[in-house]
Order: structure tokens, then sequence, then C-alpha cells
């Protein structure tokens, strides 16, 4: 069955979940977006795969001292049933000192349905411009 | 009958689609966001109409070796049975050597709707800041 239109909302919140949490660098609610055995890629070679190491990620991104609000637009959901494709684009900004946009990306995911909550189950970017 | 939920996330979807056509240079799937009869115009002249010359308006970008991302925001969308009107802003970044904002525009465009898929009729851009890319500015 085609996704509804309530999944695709559900799927795009998603989305935003995982900026806002991984900005705000909870690691427990970072860890809530993706499936126990959800994996994200990134762009320059990094994976991070696992709720212990999503929430180690955080941790470290959090020691680091960097300020960063990730920007999402172009959402593109496209499945059936109880698994989907998300894409959209990725700007993440540096508020650190200033406002300052050092890296422009896609995301192409494969997001399922686990007891009736949408997860990230891989998470890949692409870097277009500038760089981590 | 009044837009629905659905009829209006597939029109936002479909900017979307039009935005990642136009930014990966991909021709044919951009022209595939348009009607057959289709439009596009920027600040009130035709840069291109039906899908041949949609197509052209791609290769010609790309030809430009420019690498542009556009950002949307603010659709507003109005409209009864197969006919809407959208507007919306558009922020556009020129990411060839860095990232460096480029335009900034509203759209206020119509859409019909086609076999049961939304389709722009006529994309109508105006330009509030900055400047056009090469490819519109050389028409």
């Amino acid at each position: 069955m085609p996704l509804s239109t309530q999944d695709k909302l559900e799927i795009i919140e998603l989305a935003a979940r995982y900026s806002m949490t991984i900005d705000q660098r909870m690691g427990e609610e970072w860890a809530d977006c993706f499936a126990e055995d959800g994996l994200l890629i990134s762009g320059n070679g990094n994976r991070v795969e696992g709720r212990a190491a999503f929430i180690e990620h955080m941790r470290k991104a959090k020691a680091s001292g960097k300020q960063v609000r990730h920007w999402g637009c172009n959402h593109i959901v496209e499945g059936e049933g109880d698994t989907a494709r998300l894409r959209m684009y990725l700007m993440a900004v540096d508020i650190g000192n200033g406002i300052a946009p050092y890296v422009m990306g896609d995301y192409d995911d494969t997001v399922v349905k686990v007891n009736g909550k949408w997860k990230f189950k891989v998470r890949r970017v692409n870097f277009s411009a500038g760089g981590i | 009958m009044e837009l629905s939920a659905s009829d209006e996330f597939e029109i936002i979807e479909l900017v979307s689609r039009y935005n990642y056509a136009i930014d990966h240079r991909r021709a044919e799937e951009w022209a595939d966001v348009f009607s057959p009869d289709g439009e596009l115009w920027a600040d009130g002249k035709l840069r291109a109409g039906g899908r041949p010359a949609l197509v052209e308006h791609i290769h010609k970008a790309e030809r430009t070796g420019k690498k542009i991302r556009h950002w949307p925001c603010n659709p507003v969308i109005e409209g009864k049975d197969d006919q809407a009107r959208l507007r919306m802003y558009v922020l556009a970044y020129d990411i060839t050597d860095g990232i460096r904002p480029q335009i900034l525009a509203e759209y206020d465009d119509e859409l019909v709707k086609l076999d049961g898929h939304w389709k722009f009729k006529v994309r109508r851009v105006s330009a509030c800041g900055g400047d056009w890319p090469v490819h519109v500015q050389s028409k």
C-alpha cells in the first residue's frame, strides 16, 4: 500500500527531530530517531552504527563545544507499507561565532516503521559543498 | 471542491522534485514537473515554454559549470479541484566554490492536476535580491 500523507508527514517530522536533537546534543533522543540496528553513513566516510555508538557520537559532539544548526528542505518521500525512502537537502550552519554555513549536502535515507513509529534504518549523507 | 491536505502535500513535494532536478541538472526529470505546455517566466520574461525548451534550459545551466542549490520556504497554496496557485520564497545558493547566497526570489505559480498528478503550468519567479544565475541572465 502506498504511503499515506500522514506517513509522509511523520517521516518529515522524524527528520526534524533528528536535526533538533543533534543540535541540542541530546544523545538518547537522537538515538531514538534510529532503528535498533540503525546506521549513519556520512559523506566523509564515517559510519556510526547501533544505539550505543549513536550516544557516544553525540557525547563527543557535545565535548567538542561546536555549536551547530541543521537545516533541511526539499523533502521527497516515497515508499510502500512500512519501508520508505527519504531524500532531502541539508545545510549545517556553525553558530559558534556568527552564522556560517559550512556544509551543504543531500540525504538519501531508508526509513522503516517499527511498532507504529518511523525510524531511520540507514541515513546516508553526501556532501555537495564544504565539509566536516 | 477544496484542495485536500494530500493535494497540498503533493504540490510541496513537486517543488522538491523541481529543485532536485534543476540542481542536479536532470533535464528530463525537470521537464516532468511541468505540464506539456508548461512555461517558466523570470522577471516577466518567458525563459522556457514547452518540453524541448525546458530540457534545453537545464542543458544550458549545466554548460555554465555553476553548482546551485535551491532552498524554498513559505509555501501558500490555494485552489479548487484540479487547479491551484502556489506562492513561495526561494533562496538559491551558489556552491561552486564555497556556500554563497546567489538570489532571493518569490514564485507565483499556476498548477494543474493531470491524470492524478500535479504539474506546473506556469512558474513565475521574480527576484527580490541578489543576481540571477548566468544561464538566466543571458536570456
